[in-house]
């Protein structure tokens, strides 16, 4: 028995260290100066922690190892532009998607109805498709239109990402209260109508906040569409900014410090409804 | 005034009061009122591209001289024949084939280690899903630094233990896809972790007791106990993860470049590539037709399958579906 244990405390210690070590190595070149993260052999934690990579992300100066004041990261405007824009994208595509969605994941989670199982086929098949395989219409079609290089166009296509996403998560809750529910409520004398808004959806508050919250996580982050519509313009979100830090004038201290930013708020969301994420069963809502 | 609106007594329409009334409608009425005006919304956004990539697709483009032919179907024909397509196809199976199998392994090992009991499980099960959390991007910057012959986590320990005398180069030609595909099992693993735990959940405690009556051992009992009970489930992670797997792109992006040569250029890299490098854009808009025929088809078996497990397991596939009730 004292086996079995130390054998599940050795696996789980294992799982944690599996999950952490990406995301720790990333936080301890975040908090050193560049210099140290040149050292050999290299640290495995940082020796002399700084938060420079921080603040000068922010119009923060510093001062470095040698004494030397170190400057505002270049790119910061950038970043911060693309942060703005990031957070303005994921929460008016998270607002339409939400009440456009709710509608039809009733309908599919609890009406029985010919043509419910090609639309929910239809539905999963909208959010498999690879967007690199469609990104070049889009890009045609929004210089045509004007909406290339817009925070209205990145709505527009991101609106095609999370309404599927959240149709079928929602479908999933909705389907999982119980059958009688609407009967009973119709009863009441209650329209079918005042019975979803009135009965159904005060039950599904648990629902509408995770499927909230992986709408808004979708968009956060979501780089293709991003990097091929937007990328250069001022409507550039997050994702695309980092990619042309990475690429162009990768200070890796620096770009870690940018990269734990990017992952913070979904990170947050995810802890917060890790047990509704546990308990909604993402992966199959038939 | 809207405090007024609210504080009305609801009005009840009855079935058979008049004017219009949501209750006369049937189920399917009312379904499609509910459904019709968002899917066609959402047909109409993706339609006109994808009717436009299709005509693309059957055309010979010039951006410059503005002139386009139509060619039928010479751009599939090019891109099927084109020995590009046939590299990108294999390293598109490999890729998927290493991430389904890194991914699975995690999410089962992981299932069953927090299924059992132990002092700190509830932290654990909430630590897990974090990498899914992580942006498939951001994932490939972590992992591209972890990987890093200068300076990089893994070189440093591999050195520091004497395990290695000089740096492995992790996205080399024989190892990058591998790497790559690590990276991405870890991202994707979360998600059917949870949900091969909540069939584990389900696995009725007398078996496991049967299974001690009969002195099954660890593998004895994940062979008779658990297994056939995670089988479906596990088969529905695998299609899944593995449609993941085949549209992936932004670890291609970051962390190879579809190198080095042309070593992880898979099939979503080749669009990019033929779209982006080349300006082929009819070839590109037929491979890109070639890639969504590609999920399309994995997506259907998914599909099916979900189907398939709810007629043959009804009990349970309900009981591990959804117990949001209980929290």
């Amino acid at each position: 028995m004292t086996g079995r244990r130390l054998l599940t405390y050795g696996f789980a210690a294992l799982l944690v260290i599996w999950t952490l070590v990406p995301i720790y190595w990333l936080f301890t070149m975040s908090m050193m100066f560049k210099t140290e993260l040149l050292a050999i052999p290299t640290h495995l934690y940082p020796h002399e922690p700084t938060v420079s990579n921080y603040t000068r992300l922010f119009g923060g100066t510093a001062i470095g190892p040698g004494g030397a004041e170190l400057p505002v990261i270049g790119q910061a405007p950038i970043i911060q532009n693309g942060l703005r824009n990031s957070l303005l994208v994921a929460v008016v595509v998270t607002a339409i998607t939400m009440l456009v969605s709710l509608p039809v994941a009733y309908a599919l989670g609890r009406l029985q109805f010919r043509g419910r199982t090609p639309m929910l086929f239809a539905i999963i098949t909208t959010r498999s498709y690879p967007p690199i395989a469609i990104i070049l219409p889009f890009v045609l079609l929004y210089s045509q239109v004007g909406l290339q290089g817009t925070v209205r166009g990145l709505v527009i296509v991101y609106l095609t990402l999370t309404i599927p996403m959240v149709i079928w998560v929602m479908t999933s809750f909705f389907s999982s209260l119980p059958r009688t529910v609407e009967a009973a409520a119709r009863v009441d004398g209650n329209t079918r109508w005042q019975a979803f808004y009135r009965v159904i959806l005060p039950m599904s508050w648990p629902g509408i906040a995770v499927a909230t919250a992986i709408s808004f996580m979708v968009c956060w982050n979501e780089f293709v569409f991003s990097q091929f519509l937007a990328a250069g313009s001022p409507a550039q979100t997050l994702p695309p900014a980092i990619s042309t830090f990475f690429f162009q004038i990768s200070q890796p201290t620096e770009m870690a410090a940018v990269s734990i930013i990017s992952i913070v708020p979904p990170a947050i969301l995810a802890y917060l409804f890790q047990r509704r994420i546990r308990n909604l069963n993402l992966v199959d809502p038939l | 005034m809207a405090t007024t609106a609210e504080m009305a007594p609801p009005q009840i329409e009855s079935a058979t009061g008049r004017g219009w009334s949501s209750s006369r409608l049937s189920d399917g009425q009312f379904a499609t009122l509910l459904t019709v005006p968002v899917i066609v919304a959402l047909l109409a956004i993706v339609g006109y591209p994808t009717a436009y990539s299709l005509w693309t697709s059957l055309h010979r483009i010039d951006l410059i001289f503005k002139r386009n032919e139509y060619v039928g179907l010479a751009n599939y024909q090019e891109a099927l024949t084109s020995p590009a397509l046939g590299h990108a196809l294999v390293v598109t199976l490999y890729y998927t084939a290493l991430v389904t199998g890194f991914a699975l392994v995690i999410a089962v090992g992981g299932a069953l280690v927090l299924n059992e009991k132990f002092r700190g499980r509830g932290f654990v099960m909430a630590l897990v899903i974090l990498p899914w959390a992580v942006s498939l991007y951001a994932t490939a910057i972590v992992w591209k630094y972890l990987y890093s012959a200068e300076w990089g986590m893994f070189n440093a320990v591999l050195q520091g233990l004497s395990l290695v005398d000089r740096p492995v180069n992790f996205l080399s030609e024989s190892l990058a896809i591998p790497a790559v595909a690590v990276a991405h099992a870890w991202q994707i693993a979360p998600l059917g972790m949870y949900f091969v735990l909540a069939t584990l959940q389900v696995i009725p405690e007398d078996l496991y007791k049967a299974a001690k009556v009969d002195r099954l051992g660890l593998f004895g009992r994940f062979r008779h106990v658990i297994f056939p009970y995670i089988k479906a489930p596990l088969l529905i992670v695998m299609v899944l993860v593995t449609v993941e797997a085949a549209r992936a792109f932004d670890l291609i992006f970051f962390m190879t470049g579809g190198g080095p040569g042309d070593v992880s250029t898979t099939l979503t890299w080749e669009v990019y590539r033929v779209f982006y490098k080349n300006n082929q854009y009819g070839q590109g808009a037929a491979l890109g037709w070639l890639l969504v025929l590609l999920t399309t088809a994995i997506t259907t078996v998914y599909f099916l399958l979900l189907f398939w497990r709810r007629r043959e397991r009804p009990d349970t596939a309900a009981a591990a579906d959804l117990t949001i009730g209980e929290t």
